[in-house]
């Protein structure tokens, strides 16, 4: 699609090429690492993905720097005929966190997934130089497929980013080849087909109307009529699907928990949000004046939906990755708040302003952080051979690098300044003080819960702590470091923040972040022993340990319902119904003829 | 009204959509999921030829854009299409079925798996 030649004649067209980089490289990478194979491979791999790293520094830099995107029309053949990649802000901002997961995952990967030497004729040996053989030229092809999508300028160029991601992200959920998680990688490509099937539809539907799928020239042209809105609810449907908004979840779980955790990390950290990325580009490049302010309330009662519902189970996960991939359920819901945050209701459309930039650092906050809890995961969950948190007791211990690495994402996630997700949380309450920016600082609560109640464990003391990994949770404290200093760093050249609007840490946000945490602290000890029921000598008075019992017994009955609602939503029946539902309900509230909330309150109250 | 035949085509294109709609949810079988996803498809690209046809100015030929994106489509299902039944045939050679059913308790799972593969000899005949 996009080969040497394409790069070499948009060089000759005069145009910078620069953006054509981040998809090329890898492209060129992966094709080098599956045919080269063996250790020379994965050498091969690893220097494409540098150079990828290092076009993506200059395109940043560049970014930054210039006043309008960078672009290069491939081949010289400029839109509508042609395809067009851009970077703009955003664009640099999510390459910029990519090329960071990426190279932790790689650097954690050369333990695990680094070929054997050639002589090694064990059995063993010759099962891993198949999985390594596939992994690198894998890894390379999602990289190069995230690029597409970030780049992409056009709705079509967009449907064939996503598709490349998740066939690059299929064969990686699977390489053990074990029945669950093939079942697991099944569900989700089925899922995710059925929601770019939608996708594609609605593509169709404006094509017919618009004679174009260029995002820019979509733009300008773009009206709220039927056929409009009938285009971007299909796509929107399926996006979510894509994207496992809850309740639409029902492939990530599974998938994510039983994938190798460094699989697990770029998965929930980059591909998870692909369909979001996507939704960010139709919404707020394409179509900002389409919404209503009833398809903004829906979008942030699904994630708010999403938030509360993966949270509540996260809590009661007594696996440790199956406990990071409900999160991700979680914080998916978080980036789609941005949609009513940025919504303006005088000018009835969404702008592009401080909410989108705290949308933008929800999502390299969560990227960087989610990334981080999986290699630590991967790394405490390797030495003690199981998943279960009863079995990980003290595994912190043993590798402290990880543990610290997972309480620094839990304080970036939950909103501790200075981390990202703390400046986003900033950005959207700058944006818009209401319902919705005070909803995502309560959810920074459950967050610092669940997360919590694993450290409890994973800290708890133990006889048997071994020989200590000591250096094994670099890579991940690495990136948990950058979600928890995201907050900091200065992005007001990509992101579309006022000038001075940045966020500053001082002792008043920090006092306002610490309500949150606390409560998160009671969750934490109240859930801290999940599923596990040792007796413990109870030196100092039998009644309170009954009272402490019993609160907990309390919480977890509160709590119990949500496990039964996410086991029926996890259904392929369930999630069929939600689906034509959620369709339904995007279409009712982006038409024109739908009353607004506000509307409807007022009617009501009039009548009372 | 009298319809033209590129209104045709693109109702029958929509329609096409519907049923494989119905077909990815509400059949239980993966291989019948893969053929509900390629009659989606098809619909789809159907309705873009009808767009193409109906974007035809007298006297030309119909819109190009479209037909390179429906050979694009059909490259991308393709390889969805087959990404899909690698996995399932890699399934069945793993667990002896096709069922994606998470964990299927011992009698359920005895049950089903002689039906899967009935069904599975089935399809390939």
């Amino acid at each position: 699609m996009i080969g040497l030649e394409g790069l070499l004649a948009s060089f000759g067209a005069g145009g910078s090429a620069l953006p054509a980089l981040p998809v090329t490289l890898p492209l060129i990478g992966a094709a080098l690492a599956f045919a080269v194979g063996g250790r020379a491979g994965a050498m091969l791999a690893l220097v494409a993905h540098a150079a990828t790293v290092l076009a993506t520094g200059v395109l940043i830099v560049v970014v930054a720097t210039a006043d309008a995107p960078v672009s290069v029309a491939l081949g010289g053949w400029h839109p509508p005929l042609g395809i067009a990649l851009r970077a703009d802000g955003f664009a640099a901002a999510v390459l910029g966190v990519a090329a960071a997961v990426l190279t932790a995952v790689a650097a954690q990967a050369t333990g695990a997934f680094w070929p054997p030497a050639r002589r090694a004729r064990l059995r063993a040996a010759r099962g891993r130089r198949r999985v390594s053989a596939a992994f690198w030229p894998l890894l390379l092809m999602l990289s190069a497929a995230m690029a597409t999508l970030v780049l992409a300028a056009d709705l079509f160029t967009l449907h064939v980013a996503i598709e490349l991601l998740t066939f690059a992200a299929a064969p990686l959920l699977c390489l053990d080849g074990r029945a669950d998680t093939l079942k697991a990688t099944l569900r989700y490509v089925l899922f995710a087909l059925l929601g770019s099937m939608l996708y594609v539809a609605g593509i169709v539907i404006l094509y017919g109307f618009y004679g174009t799928l260029d995002l820019a020239l979509l733009s300008v042209a773009v009206e709220g009529d039927w056929p409009t809105v009938a285009a971007l609810g299909l796509m929107t449907a399926g996006l979510a699907a894509k994207t496992a908004l809850a309740p639409l979840h029902l492939w990530l779980p599974p998938a994510h928990a039983g994938a190798p955790a460094v699989v697990s990390a770029v998965l929930s950290g980059l591909v998870a949000k692909g369909g979001f990325v996507v939704l960010v580009r139709i919404w707020f490049d394409m179509a900002p004046g389409v919404a209503t302010e009833a398809f903004v309330a829906l979008m942030g009662a699904l994630g708010l939906t999403a938030v509360a519902l993966g949270s509540l189970v996260a809590l009661q996960q007594s696996s440790l990755k199956r406990m990071i991939a409900y999160s991700t359920v979680a914080q998916i819901g978080y980036l789609f708040v941005l949609f009513p945050l940025a919504f303006d209701p005088e000018a009835q459309k969404l702008t592009a302003g401080a909410a989108l930039a705290g949308g933008a650092l929800q999502f390299m906050t969560h990227a960087s952080a989610k990334a981080a809890l999986f290699l630590a995961a991967g790394v405490l969950v390797e030495r003690a051979g199981a998943d279960a948190l009863a079995r990980l007791r003290g595994a912190g211990r043993r590798a402290p690098l990880a543990a610290l690495a997972m309480g620094l994402a839990l304080l970036a996630l939950a909103g501790a300044p200075p981390g990202g997700g703390w400046a986003a949380k900033a950005l959207g309450a700058a944006a818009q003080q209401s319902f919705w920016s005070d909803a995502l600082t309560a959810a920074g609560a459950l967050t610092a819960g669940y997360l919590g109640a694993a450290l409890v464990v994973l800290l708890q003391r133990c006889d048997d702590v071994g020989s200590p990994l000591l250096w094994r949770g670099a890579p991940a404290l690495a990136l948990a470091a950058l979600a928890s200093g995201l907050g900091l760093a200065p992005l007001a050249g990509l992101l579309p923040m006022a000038a001075g609007a940045a966020p500053t840490p001082d002792v008043a946000e920090a006092l306002a972040a610490l309500p949150p945490l606390a409560v998160g602290a009671a969750l934490a000890l109240i859930f801290g022993e999940a599923g596990e029921a040792r007796p413990r000598p109870r030196a100092r008075g039998a009644l309170i340990a009954r009272a402490v019992d019993a609160l907990r017994g309390a919480a977890r009955r509160v709590v119990a319902p949500a496990l039964a609602l996410d086991a029926g939503l996890a259904r392929w029946s369930a999630a069929s119904v939600v689906l034509l539902a959620m369709l339904a309900a995007l279409l009712a509230s982006l038409s024109p003829s739908f009353p607004s909330p506000a509307a409807t309150i007022a009617a009501l109250s009039a009548l009372g | 009204m009298i319809l033209d035949v590129a209104a045709v085509f693109g109702l029958a294109g929509a329609g096409a959509v519907g049923l494989g709609l119905f077909g990815m949810l509400a059949n239980p079988r993966p291989l019948q999921k893969v053929l509900a996803f390629n009659l989606m498809g098809s619909g789809a690209f159907l309705m873009f030829g009808a767009v193409a046809r109906r974007a035809a100015a007298p006297g030309l030929g119909p819109d190009p854009v479209p037909h390179a994106m429906v050979i694009t489509g059909l490259v991308v299902s393709f390889a969805a299409t087959a990404l899909i039944v690698g996995l399932l045939l890699r399934l069945h050679a793993v667990s002896g079925s096709t069922s994606l059913k998470p964990q299927p308790g011992p009698r359920r799972a005895a049950r089903s798996t002689p039906a899967s593969k009935t069904s599975e000899r089935g399809d390939a005949a």
